[in-house]
């Protein structure tokens, strides 16, 4: 192991952060781990905030560690603290007030952070929410509390899930969507469509091809003004429009993410990245992925090789869920691109699985409340299985007879 | 499900012993707490029915040997012990203990 008297230093306490703290912890690393984050908050789960913790409210479930937890990992955790930059050749991280802090190895899982849109007229009313933090959910749900008429700004998963609990909670929700279908560059038509008709036909209405350009109102927002000259009364607005990755500078451009190897090392030895911010080697491809599993098991992985060099590769399939009124969507793989879409059940009916191929490979599956096919689905996918696209879209053809070979 | 039939203070049959078949599992109530039952080379084993870690029925999952994997986000469990193999959480699921007599299947 390296040097045993500077910290392990992990930067954001997100679900990245968390789990690769404590598996450094369930690996036996006993030397000192210091954990910045610059909220103010210990880890907690994201999932439920735009989904159960809107319904119901605090739940000290959603608390990862809650209590004494980062006590018990003997993690030292410095919350409100905002790392500004690396500094590579002295091996330390220095805040944005100038205090630094020397590292034996470092794990940057800073995330992500909201795209805003702080530059339209009237972005500043009180009214208009962003959810990312649980901060941002608690007072969005305290203005939930007195709202008729919700505007959701992006039709993606965080607008959808947002939209869903509004309409549970008895309000009136538009969606306001930039793309033709939202949803449509990842799953497809078929899957979009469908999607969008959760929505709509529960009154859901979803606004395609059209752009915010303005927010008015005299002490709250009241209205969102679009470029179509349409004008949408609000009480209250959610925005919904997607994240960057975010962290300190360590001399790279890192707009686009911290580029690492299938170990989670960046160019800079010692240097990880894990979670939102990881760009990673996904067959050939390197990509970002946002969501709860890859940043559980990319700091796991992470944690892995830092107490044992390029030790473990991170060979996840990305996996990730969300939950749309009745409707449980689950998504293995990733791919932009397929030359087939085959759908097996009923999609008309809210059962479903729906493949994406490549060259007769399954490259991704979107299941539509149907949990006992993930697994198969994503044994497929590991192991690039050739399918007979006939009879997979046949559902009364096992599974396993559709499979051509390995 | 199956349907519980109590009989004597703790034991509860839950199910006819034909109805798990080597390799497989089957899912009942046992005093309203959802429980998964697998047959391993030739054992019974009982845990609980609903993953340790986020609400998931385990049913969903699939079982491959003595590992149970949940459908949600992938745990992995030794069916034996309860004890987690892989997977987002630490904690192990709880084990009942289970009998088979009279053609039934008997769970505490």
């Amino acid at each position: 192991m390296q040097t045993c008297s500077r910290p392990i230093v992990i930067i954001g306490a997100g679900i990245a952060g968390a789990s690769a703290a404590e598996s450094l912890r369930n690996e036996g690393f006993d030397g000192q781990i210091l954990m910045f984050d610059k909220g103010k908050d210990m880890p907690y789960d994201r999932p439920p905030l735009s989904k159960e913790y809107l319904l119901e409210g605090v739940n000290s479930s959603i608390m990862l560690w809650d209590g004494d937890r980062h006590a018990d990992l003997n993690v030292d955790v410095e919350l409100n603290t905002a790392i500004e930059r690396v500094d590579l050749a002295q091996r330390a991280v220095i805040a944005s007030d100038g205090r630094r802090w020397p590292f034996s190895q470092l794990l940057i899982s800073s995330g992500s952070q909201l795209r805003r849109l702080d530059d339209l007229p009237g972005a500043d009313l009180p009214g208009i929410h962003y959810l990312k933090s649980l901060e941002d959910a608690t007072n969005l749900r305290r203005s939930l509390d007195k709202a008729h008429q919700v505007v959701i700004v992006g039709a993606g998963f965080i607008g959808s899930e947002v939209a869903a609990a509004c309409y549970q909670m008895g309000k009136s929700v538009v969606m306001v969507e930039m793309a033709r279908l939202p949803f449509q560059n990842i799953l497809g038509d078929m899957a979009a469509r469908f999607i969008c008709s959760l929505h709509e036909s529960r009154g859901v209405k979803i606004i395609t091809e059209e752009r915010v350009i303005a927010f008015s109102g005299t002490t709250r927002v009241e209205k969102v003004i679009t470029a179509s000259s349409g004008v949408i009364p609000s009480d209250v607005v959610v925005v919904g429009t997607g994240v960057v990755p975010t962290g300190p500078s360590i001399g790279k451009e890192m707009s686009l993410g911290y580029v690492v190897d299938e170990y989670g090392e960046t160019e800079a030895k010692g240097v990880f990245a894990a979670g939102d911010n990881a760009m990673w080697p996904y067959r050939g491809q390197l990509i970002r992925v946002e969501h709860w599993d890859h940043a559980i098991n990319q700091g796991r992985i992470v944690a892995k090789n830092m107490l044992n060099p390029q030790h473990v590769p991170y060979e996840a399939i990305p996996y990730f869920w969300s939950d749309q009124y009745d409707t449980r969507l689950q998504y293995v793989g990733h791919t932009r691109a397929w030359d087939r879409v085959v759908i097996r059940g009923d999609l008309a009916a809210g059962s479903a699985a729906v493949f994406y191929i490549l060259n007769r490979q399954v490259v991704a599956g979107l299941l539509i409340n149907q949990p006992k096919q993930v697994l198969p689905v994503r044994r497929f996918i590991s192991r690039r299985t050739l399918v007979d696209e006939v009879k997979l879209g046949d559902e009364d053809i096992p599974l396993n007879e559709t499979i051509l070979a390995h | 499900m199956v349907d519980n039939q109590k009989i004597g203070e703790e034991f509860v049959a839950v199910a006819d012993s034909q109805s798990l078949s080597e390799g497989g599992f089957i899912s009942c109530l046992v005093r309203k707490e959802p429980v998964l039952i697998t047959r391993v080379k030739e054992k019974l084993y009982a845990v609980s029915g609903v993953c340790s870690h986020a609400y998931s029925e385990l049913s969903d999952g699939e079982l491959e040997g003595e590992r149970l994997y949940c459908s949600l986000h992938f745990a992995c469990f030794d069916v034996r012990t309860g004890q987690v193999l892989e997977g987002p959480t630490d904690k192990p699921l709880k084990t009942f203990e289970v009998v088979e007599s009279e053609g039934r299947i008997w769970i505490r």
